[in-house]
């Protein structure tokens, strides 16, 4: 080991982050390539090869983003380089991978083990699973320091570990060293995870979907920390994802994966401005925009490549929209070809054709969103003074939190604390929150999946909590949902056919007309009818999603409670399952409730918009309210968090993540929820509540929405005296009319 | 819409790759192949057997000969025969008590693990009642109070059976309880039974096939048991468990006379253990290298 400044400071236990920036002896070597690299599964289906010649180098001091979708072996193929692929149906690695001037493939296991975790160091994706639950923390992170440096003495180790506790942002780390994993919070885990990644200083440190599990606001504080890792340690980064959007935020260079190969690389602007390879230019048009929403996403046709059967020629091409059926993309296997400066290049037949899918896109913002505020005279919104499809009045959900031997609630989760929606006909109201905000025990209520403590859920006017069995039934049917991951929410042992006419055989439908009835809608959400009677297993994710779309169709609803419904699928697929609902509700005219806790997915598809904190609702308006004029600190956190899938100005970018993590919805701060990050909190939050009120044409519950406006993001508020009260302060005030009309 | 998305890999249907996973198994092929032996020769024993169970037409307690392939026993009946009939007295006792324990059983696990609260509290304590008394125990107790006889001994066996289907079902149940697909049967207005029959029920049904076989060896044993005890099938009547009880008084002038029904509930025991073995990796789907067994009692 080089021995940095830092490692030798720290061992002393006297400096505290004063380690200088970039060691500057590996900035701009290759740390780690990997050549020609292919892995081979053996499975029932028989040989899968899941990595097909993939190469790459990583400069010392830069941030490598692999990019690309589920299967695309962007993930397989850094485990295999670090002997890490442990299944017993492992057929064959064949390759280079390159640490320096070693050959990982080719170093006997006890020499790699030593390099593991020394000079290569991984961050995993689920740092709760990657943490042993029984050992302390502190304990684990010196561990990982001795295996490496047998001469360490426990105390010099645990100086140490506190030392990079402290670095990663962990609060009062000499504490913390001696807790456990299940006392951190996810975002606190993936600290530990990296402060143990960085222990030895590695020359290449690997992220796998390091910030996926995590929220919005705690992703943003970590891929700061990324950033400062390889600051601190000089090393170079393996940032391997499958979000455009961290990849442009993050990333020096970019190298996209598809079918096991590298479609493109090259460096990250080029990547996101100029496209040479039409994949990597297909997905950036079907990628929901946060700063425009444009009127239609365009998916790309089909479903990723199966591993197990690769077509010869380019694996993009049934996809492609410049093959166009040209015989050398079907028959050609693209090779890679470097551009002039050696770093780029891109693996297609055509890659000066790339570039215009780009300029194709349909430009700018829609016109209008069909639901604009003020909908009056919109063809659209002709349903709008009718009754909401679905009104909920005060509801609250809590569940008991029981303890003690008699197992009585001692203590409340406040899941769903007050909250008042309503969503016309035609239209999408958006819901978007951070995982904890009560946003899937919202969507379960309406359709009583869970209970309500109190409040009203009012279905087309009957109300969904004081409904008796068979009303409830009949609301139900009104009302349907859509779950977020498509491979549990089908009955497995039914055919997906079977499963779409479920809720027919509920209603008593004759087998015959079930059959007739799920041919149609399969047709309606672009699956092929004969394939009904297969199993659920046998379908891919977005066409799971599909069926489970044609399923809550079935009974003919007017209400869909989407919950979720795409995150579980890839980039691509998610464009034409977006387009799919947008079609559906174009034609007839169904309102949905659309949970999600992606802003982006949000700004595509809805109309109008509530973002919920710790089971309330703390903003809601109309989309270009909430997003182009928010007024509540928390959704203008939330907004500056997400990552923008545009490389273009982002040094400029003012990217003050919130601190710290939600807060226990069981004993919720008093006062404002959100005091505890917000940046503007004053004594009068701590007091009072500020409720729902009527700010710039939307609703916002911020003691100091009116003076939000022009600050910077997370920026300190200019003046912060008492809150003027503008609203009435009274409970009863209706907490969230969408739309304009008063309500009787 | 536009985009056709593409049509799915066509896969075997997934009752034959059960099926498949099963036969892959060449020793659970076996076990079924010498169960389907057995039941044929019970069934058609008439047919089967060299002489009546019950005539006593030969010396008494010969060794295996051509006239007796098996020998005589103490009464000079034809071992073979009375074994080819006895087979009739195990498995009806195997089918009967595996069918009683799962009748009871999966119900009420089914009811305890999806509704919970009170049912659940009430179910499993009453399973906990069955559980606290030893099986064999147990047997014995129903059959003094019921009094012996064929359908009684049934009885016995599968009332004892309960507490494993019992908690089997419930696990699986509320392992499943609140997957989203169930929660999206009730969401489509889906009604608490119909639920559990049509959506829960199918989901937790490889773990229960799995026990009735368990079940149903074990009952082999028991049988034989009580019956050696004198509780089980009644005397006149060919039964292994009753041979052996005979044989035991011979073993010095006939040791062959035990030998063989020993073997005969040995060799059925085994056939069960091995389909149950060959099942639980059609089930759990994956290699033998990975598959966890399901404890099987006190069938081995």
């Amino acid at each position: 080991m080089s021995g940095g400044a830092l490692d030798g400071a720290v061992r002393d236990g006297t400096a505290h982050g004063s380690a200088p920036p970039v060691a500057p002896d590996r900035a701009g070597r290759p740390v780690l390539s990997l050549r020609d690299l292919v892995v081979e599964f053996t499975t029932p289906a028989g040989v899968v090869r899941a990595v097909d010649g993939m190469s790459y180098d990583v400069l010392g001091g830069e941030t490598l983003g692999v990019v690309g979708e589920t299967g695309s072996g962007k993930s397989v193929s850094v485990l295999a380089a670090l002997g890490l692929l442990r299944t017993p149906n492992l057929r064959r690695v064949s390759g280079k991978a390159m640490l320096g001037d070693v050959d990982l493939l080719a170093l006997p296991e006890p020499d790699l083990r030593r390099r593991l975790g020394r000079d290569v160091a991984m961050i995993f994706q689920d740092a709760i699973s990657a943490l042993n639950p029984v050992q302390r923390v502190g304990h684990q992170i010196a561990e990982a320091l001795r295996v490496h440096d047998r001469a360490l003495s426990a105390d010099a180790a645990r100086t140490r570990v506190v030392e990079l506790l402290d670095m990663v942002g962990v609060p009062h780390p000499a504490t913390r060293y001696d807790q456990y994993p299940h006392q951190f919070s996810g975002g606190m885990c993936q600290r530990v995870m990296i402060a143990m990644a960085i222990a030895n200083r590695p020359k290449v440190l690997i992220a796998d979907e390091p910030t996926t599990a995590l929220d919005v606001s705690v992703q943003a504080q970590i891929l700061d920390l990324l950033r400062v890792a390889r600051q601190e340690t000089g090393a170079g980064v393996v940032l391997i994802t499958h979000d455009l959007g961290v990849v442009a935020e993050t990333a020096d260079r970019v190298s996209v994966t598809y079918g096991g190969r590298i479609v493109e690389a090259g460096d990250v602007t080029q990547i996101f401005t100029r496209p040479r390879h039409p994949y990597t230019a297909a997905l950036l048009g079907a990628l929901p925009r946060l700063d425009t929403a444009s009127d239609r996403l365009l998916p790309i046709p089909g479903q990723p490549p199966d591993p197990s059967d690769l077509p010869p020629g380019c694996a993009f091409a049934p996809r492609c929209p410049v093959s166009r059926g040209r015989a050398v993309c079907t028959e050609v296997r693209p090779e890679a070809v470097p551009d002039g400066s050696g770093t780029a290049g891109s693996a297609c037949h055509f890659p000066d054709e790339a570039a215009g899918l780009l300029t194709a896109r349909p430009e700018g913002a829609r016109a209008e969103p069909a639901g604009a505020p003020d909908g009056a005279g919109e063809p659209g919104s002709a349903r709008e003074p009718a009754a909401p499809v679905l009104d909920i009045r005060e509801a609250m959900v809590r569940f008991p939190v029981r303890s003690g031997v008699l197992a009585r609630p001692s203590a409340w989760v406040h899941a769903v604390d007050g909250v008042s929606l309503r969503v016309p006909a035609g239209r999408t109201l958006g819901l978007v929150g951070e995982s904890g905000c009560g946003k899937t025990t919202l969507a379960r209520l309406v359709l009583r999946l869970v209970e309500p403590t109190g409040g009203q859920i009012l279905v087309d006017g009957d109300d969904v909590g004081k409904a008796g069995r068979s009303q409830l039934r009949r609301i139900r049917r009104r009302a349907q949902m859509v779950f977020q991951d498509p491979y549990a929410s089908l009955n497995p042992r039914l055919t997906v056919g079977d499963n779409v006419a479920e809720p027919l055989r509920l209603q008593g439908l004759p087998y015959g007309q079930r059959r007739r009835q799920v041919a149609d809608l399969f047709t309606r959400v672009g699956l092929r009818p004969e394939h009904a009677d297969r199993l659920p297993a046998e379908f891919s994710g977005g066409q799971r999603q599909r069926v489970a779309i044609a399923r809550a169709l079935a009974s003919r609803p007017g209400l869909l409670i989407l919950d979720e419904p795409v995150s579980a699928l890839d980039v691509s697929v998610q464009a034409q399952v977006l387009n799919l609902l947008a079609d559906l509700q174009r034609e007839s005219a169904m309102a949905y409730l659309f949970v999600s806790h992606d802003l982006a997915v949000i700004r595509q598809v809805a109309d109008e918009v509530a973002v919920m904190y710790l089971g309330r609702i703390v903003e809601s308006g109309s989309v270009r309210r909430v997003y182009d004029d928010p007024r509540h600190p928390y959704t203008r956190a939330l907004l500056a968090s997400v990552p923008v899938p545009d490389p273009v100005g982002r040094a400029d970018r003012q990217r003050v993540p919130l601190g710290g993590d939600v807060p226990s919805p069981v004993d919720p701060p008093s006062g404002c929820r959100f005091r505890t990050r917000c940046p503007i909190a004053a004594a009068v939050c701590a007091e009072e509540e500020p409720p729902l009120r009527l700010v710039a044409g939307g609703h916002t519950a911020c003691h100091f929405a009116e003076r939000t406006a022009g600050m910077e993001p997370g920026g300190q508020a200019g003046g912060q005296g008492p809150a003027e009260q503008t609203a009435a302060p009274g409970p009863a005030e209706p907490a969230a009319g969408q739309g304009p009309e008063v309500r009787g | 819409m536009s985009t056709a998305p593409n049509a799915p890999t066509p896969a075997p249907r997934r009752r034959l790759a059960s099926l498949r996973r099963f036969a892959r198994s060449r020793s659970a092929v076996a076990g079924a192949a010498g169960l389907l032996v057995l039941a044929a020769l019970a069934l058609f024993a008439p047919l089967v057997a060299p002489f009546d169970p019950a005539a006593q037409d030969g010396e008494p307690l010969l060794g295996p000969s051509g006239a007796h392939l098996l020998g005589t026993d103490q009464l000079g009946r034809d071992i073979l025969s009375r074994l080819i009939y006895g087979a009739r007295a195990s498995l009806v006792a195997a089918a009967g008590a595996a069918a009683v324990g799962a009748g009871i059983g999966v119900p009420l696990g089914l009811l305890a693990g999806y509704l919970g609260r009170w049912v659940d509290a009430v179910a499993m304590r009453l399973v906990d009642l069955l559980l606290a008394v030893p099986g064999i125990l147990l047997a014995l107790v129903i059959i003094v109070v019921l009094g012996p006889g064929r359908l009684n001994l049934i009885l016995a066996i599968g009332i004892g059976a309960v507490p494993e289907f019992a908690r089997l079902t419930r696990v699986a149940t509320l392992s499943i309880r609140d997957r989203d697909f169930v929660l999206a049967a009730r969401g489509m207005g889906a009604s608490t039974p119909d639920t559990m029959v049509r959506t829960v029920l199918p989901n937790v049904l490889g773990p229960i096939v799995i026990q009735l076989v368990v079940t149903a060896s074990m009952a082999v044993v028991v049988e034989a048991g009580l019956t050696f005890l004198g509780l089980g099938t009644p005397p006149p009547a060919p039964s292994w468990g009753g041979m052996l009880q005979d044989a035991r008084s011979y073993l010095y002038q006939s040791p062959s006379y035990g030998l063989f029904p020993g073997l005969c509930l040995v060799a059925t025991v085994f056939c069960l253990d091995r389909i149950g073995r060959g099942l639980q990796l059609a089930v759990s789907g994956s290699g033998p290298h990975v598959a966890a067994r399901v404890t099987t009692g006190g069938a081995v």
